[in-house]
């Protein structure tokens, strides 16, 4: 599986030296998918930094540390929350789509087709989308991260948590630029496994529409899992050592 | 003026489609239940669902204790990331986690097989049998989820805790029996109830939603995965969306 996966990748980067012509289509596929997962990734955001500020905060008040919730949401969210919502969400709406297109494309021999007329599938359809993924998703989440703060801010005030001054001022002192760098990073990786999950599937789909439905389902059950696995040595890697 | 009613129409239609769907699917929860259906549907949610779960909670778990280590590490209490760890897996991170893994595999699952079984007519040849296919499909589904929802929360909710249990010892040297105190200080039987009433309102609201995706996908092969798509994208936002609210409500 993992051998097939990376084997299907390779021969999809050959598309940088044969394919070039392709690589332009890179940019409105992009925005395609950035308009696509725009708003489930807003709105789930929003709604967990609601969720999480509320529950920081009946957390914090056992330290009497309340004055520290905005920097310690901020980092929550920035550091872990943002980057994983967002390609959970990612995955959901971009990596079925991709897989459910790919996969149409596949059942109705269009892809054959293409074959037939000597264009290479994986240079003109696989690698723009694989691209596509990873440039969209560090954007996606600087979106989800911004409003992940603005739900969590919002929740602060209207519970009467901690005044204005007192988060943003904390904020601003835990949050470092090597945070956002981090979240960048990740979800770029994210965006890729994703990229080359969703289009692996839909590519391969079997069996009517019954097996696009399937590989729709497969692609969005193995991002998630690889991206949450993915996340642990992400993470162990920047944050893991006792001492730093 | 006729640009807006354009945008806004389908969206009150899908919105009044989907209340007559959850009358009609709640409805057929009186009166004659296909029980077989019931337990087929049970089964096929928990061992679909159980590995993913497992592992992808576990390596949340594992996680959350590696973060909280260093969130902890500012205010100088490393030995309270047992209490991180508690508060963040059982509060949030667990019910939601489980329901979006029993959503994204069974849940996507049954959206397009449902969407398949639409596509083939084989709902239409249903009615025209003269079973009713909310009672036949949709609501045996949809109990099986509320019944499996709360117990593979509480499987994600151990594995969650086991998995961070590893990663503070074995990864920062804590001591192990210091940090199981440290979380089971902090899970009262009022979180476990919370949880359990959590998951299983996710279920109750979210799962006809998913099926509603499938039940009317149409348009061949590509409608199946559009459908597959909307199960999952629909189904997400409600969760979270409920989950503010009860989270609002609770604490």
């Amino acid at each position: 599986m993992f051998g097939r996966v990376s084997e299907f990748f390779l021969v999809a980067t050959r598309g940088f030296v044969h394919g070039r012509e392709y690589l332009l289509q890179t940019v409105p596929l992009t925005l395609h998918l950035i308009g696509r997962c725009v708003i489930p990734v807003m709105a789930v955001n929003f709604g967990l930094g609601v969720a999480i500020s509320i529950q920081a905060g009946s957390v914090f008040a056992i330290f009497s540390a309340d004055t520290l919730l905005g920097g310690l949401t901020g980092l929550m969210i920035f550091r872990e929350l943002g980057p994983v919502i967002a390609a959970v969400l990612i995955s959901a709406q971009g990596g079925t789509s991709t897989a459910t297109e790919l996969g149409a494309m596949r059942i109705k021999e269009e892809i054959d087709a293409l074959e037939l007329i000597a264009i290479d599938p994986m240079h003109m359809l696989v690698l723009p989308r694989i691209l596509a993924f990873v440039i969209a998703a560090p954007i996606l989440n600087f979106i989800a991260c911004i409003l992940g703060m603005t739900g969590g801010y919002g929740a602060a005030m209207v519970q009467d948590l901690v005044s204005s001054g007192a988060y943003s001022e904390s904020f601003f002192t835990f949050m470092t630029q090597m945070d956002l760098w981090n979240g960048t990073l990740k979800t770029t990786i994210f965006g890729f496994i994703i990229g080359v999950l969703g289009t692996y599937y839909g590519f391969y789909a079997t069996g009517g529409a019954e097996g696009v439905g399937r590989s729709a389902n497969q692609a969005v059950v193995q991002s998630i899992v690889a991206v949450l696995i993915a996340n642990y040595f992400i993470t162990t890697l920047f944050f893991g050592a006792v001492g730093s | 003026m006729s640009a807006a009613v354009a945008i806004v129409s389908p969206f009150f239609f899908e919105v009044g489609n989907l209340s007559v769907f959850y009358a009609r699917t709640y409805s057929a929860f009186t009166g004659r239940m296909f029980w077989g259906e019931v337990i087929k549907m049970m089964m096929r949610i928990g061992i679909e669902s159980l590995p993913i779960v497992i592992s992808v909670t576990a390596f949340v778990g594992l996680n959350i204790v590696v973060q909280g280590y260093q969130m902890m590490r500012l205010l100088g209490a490393q030995d309270m990331v047992g209490m991180f760890l508690a508060m963040a897996a059982v509060r949030e991170l667990a019910p939601i986690l489980a329901a979006a893994l029993v959503g994204a595999k069974a849940g996507c699952g049954m959206a397009s097989e449902l969407g398949t079984m639409r596509i083939r007519e084989q709902i239409d040849a249903l009615e025209v049998m003269s079973v009713d296919p909310y009672r036949f499909l949709i609501a045996p589904r949809v109990i099986a989820a509320i019944a499996m929802g709360p117990l593979i929360t509480i499987v994600a909710l151990w594995s969650c805790i086991a998995a961070g249990y590893l990663a503070a010892v074995y990864q920062f040297d804590l001591n192990g029996s210091l940090f199981l105190s440290e979380v089971f200080r902090f899970i009262t039987p009022r979180d476990l109830l919370n949880v359990l009433l959590k998951s299983g309102a996710f279920a109750a609201v979210c799962f006809p939603i998913v099926c509603y995706a499938g039940f009317y996908a149409e348009g061949g092969a590509r409608g199946v995965g559009d459908a597959t798509n909307r199960a999952i994208v629909w189904g997400a936002i409600g969760i979270v969306t409920i989950n503010a609210v009860l989270t609002a409500i609770m604490y």
